[in-house]
């Protein structure tokens, strides 16, 4: 099968990996190497020829709704697009599309446990053949496959931001080090992994464009995002992808940095 | 602290037996103080056969269990804890019977020793500005179970002198607890995180279209040891709900804090988990439903 993944990192690396380990023709392409006109038109061409169409990108609505719309206007008529839903819901991806009823939400987030489990969430505008289809795909690439309600963030996603948007919250008043903040979550909580480090794992920039859909469609007030979140995407602290979040990491490639 | 220097625990329920276990891992002799003796000795029953169960199942060497089970004195009169270093309190959490308790202690102990308070819902300052030393007031969170959790919350009022904060530091390391020092604000750090993880989870359940067994799958699968429910089942939902209760009133009220009614209800039912005949979130374990 000929699949085309773009997103953000590291969702889609890991998921080139999984389609590659089964075969699959894969096109990948990083949302931020689309700015540049050349790869955009590549791109568009590997829209063109592909029968999977699987997107992530969440960093902002806007942002996925210009990658979505510029996907799946070139799909040709039997693919179909995979959307992960947390910038916005299945059912709000599906409404920009030409064709919404080949749209199917997934929930993913970092990191991804091959044998893990996937949260699958048609959009109401989703056919019926293709969310069979959908299911196939992702049960052959290995993973547990766990329906859910269609709404942003879905279930897991959506805990995780929340939980990570009030460890910021509380660090900040309690004027405590991102150290000491995860340690105490995970060892008086027993969390698996501290909310800060796992905020840097996600991208700082996907915690916000989930907190930002969860709080345009509830209105709640625990998803307004933490100024300090909001601050560090301003500053490009992204997380793990760009060297620096809450925490510093070493860069694995060589960039032209001075 | 001296060598020596006993440290006294204050109510003996289910927390205080928690906390007296952790704290015996000090080397420091323990003070048990109840009010009935019968309590004390249940107290101490429970902690033998946990640390006995702890040593069968490798956590802590024989002998450490066989130490810690030395270290206790039990009594019924609080002037037993008068020579105590550092006083732990852990009766019910009502303020008029904790201040009540306090000012008493703080008539018995020196003028140096430390008391603490193991409440998360109330006031740390507002008890320790009832007292005639507030500066040697403290609270002490320990997230249950208390022997088992590894995480401490050092808790300083505008009043706690900091050299009090300190030696509290030091011992909450000497029963290998990782102690955090953090500001008397409402929920401190520990509650505030736990009510986003069940807010969130209930908040979900509110959305229609899903379940509690498959909201705890998902993110049992995602690496947590016991998701949304099934934890609140285990830590009682009784307690969850006052938790988050005094959160909303110590937040005067703030939305990201309300409560949730679900779990009012279940309360109301008399479902409040912990293995009550009537379940939880969950039936009952060995069936039965609810």
């Amino acid at each position: 099968m000929r699949v085309l993944i773009v997103g953000e990192v590291p969702i889609v690396d890991t998921l080139a990996g999984l389609c590659r380990a089964r075969n699959h023709k894969v096109d990948l392409f990083v949302a931020d190497e689309l700015a540049d006109q050349e790869t955009l038109d590549k791109m568009v061409r590997a829209a063109t020829r592909c029968q999977i169409a699987v997107e992530s990108l969440n960093e902002s609505r806007e942002g996925k709704q210009w990658l979505v719309e510029g996907v799946e206007a070139n799909l040709p008529g039997e693919a179909i697009l995979l959307t992960n839903a947390l910038a916005a819901s299945a059912t709000e991806v599906a409404s920009w599309a030409e064709h919404p009823q080949r749209v199917v939400g997934y929930g993913l987030l970092p990191p991804i446990a091959i044998t893990g489990l996937i949260e699958f969430a048609p959009a109401l505008q989703t056919e019926f053949e293709v969310a069979a289809r959908a299911r196939r795909f992702w049960e052959e690439l290995g993973f547990g496959v766990m329906r859910v309600p269609d709404s942003p963030a879905l279930v897991r996603p959506r805990m995780v931001c929340a939980l990570i948007n009030e460890t910021v919250q509380t660090m900040v008043a309690h004027n405590l080090s991102v150290e000491t903040m995860d340690s105490a979550v995970q060892l008086g909580l027993n969390h698996p992994r501290g909310p800060l480090a796992w905020a840097d794992e996600i991208g700082l920039d996907v915690v916000l464009g989930t907190l930002e859909a969860l709080w345009r469609t509830w209105g709640d007030e625990r998803y307004h995002p933490a100024p300090l979140l909001r601050q560090k995407v301003f500053a490009g602290h992204l997380g793990r992808k760009a060297g620096r979040g809450f925490y510093t990491y070493e860069k694995a490639a060589v960039t032209g940095e001075s | 602290m001296l060598r020596g220097t006993p440290i006294a625990v204050v109510g003996l329920g289910e927390l205080g037996t928690e906390i007296a276990q952790a704290l015996a891992l000090s080397g420091q002799p323990v003070v048990l103080h109840d009010t009935d003796e019968r309590t004390l000795r249940l107290a101490l029953g429970r902690i033998s056969r946990r640390l006995d169960k702890a040593a069968r199942l490798g956590r802590i060497t024989p002998q450490a269990a066989r130490r810690a089970k030395r270290v206790f004195t039990l009594s019924t009169d609080l002037p037993a804890c008068a020579p105590a270093g550092l006083v732990v309190e852990a009766i019910q959490d009502r303020l008029g019977l904790k201040q009540a308790l306090l000012q008493a202690l703080d008539e018995v102990v020196s003028p140096q020793a430390i008391l603490a308070t193991s409440s998360n819902t109330l006031s740390i300052t507002r008890l320790a500005a009832a007292t005639r030393h507030p500066e040697r007031v403290i609270g002490l969170h320990f997230p249950r179970p208390a022997h088992v959790m590894r995480l401490v919350e050092v808790v300083r009022t505008p009043l706690t002198r900091p050299h009090a904060l300190e030696e509290a530091v030091l011992l909450m390391r000497q029963c290998d607890r990782t102690p955090v020092t953090v500001d008397d604000a409402p929920g401190l750090i520990v509650n505030r995180v736990a009510h986003a993880y069940f807010g969130e989870a209930l908040a979900l359940l509110d959305g229609g279209g899903l379940d509690e067994a498959t909201i705890d799958t998902l993110l049992e699968a995602a690496g947590f040891p016991m998701g949304p429910f099934r934890l609140m089942d285990f830590l009682g939902i009784d307690r969850v709900l006052d938790m988050s209760e005094s959160l909303y009133e110590a937040t005067f009220h703030h939305p990201r804090y309300r409560p949730q009614p679900r779990l009012q209800r279940l309360v109301e039912a008399g479902r409040t988990g912990r293995g009550s005949a009537r379940g939880g979130f969950f039936p009952p374990a060995g069936g039965g439903g609810a």
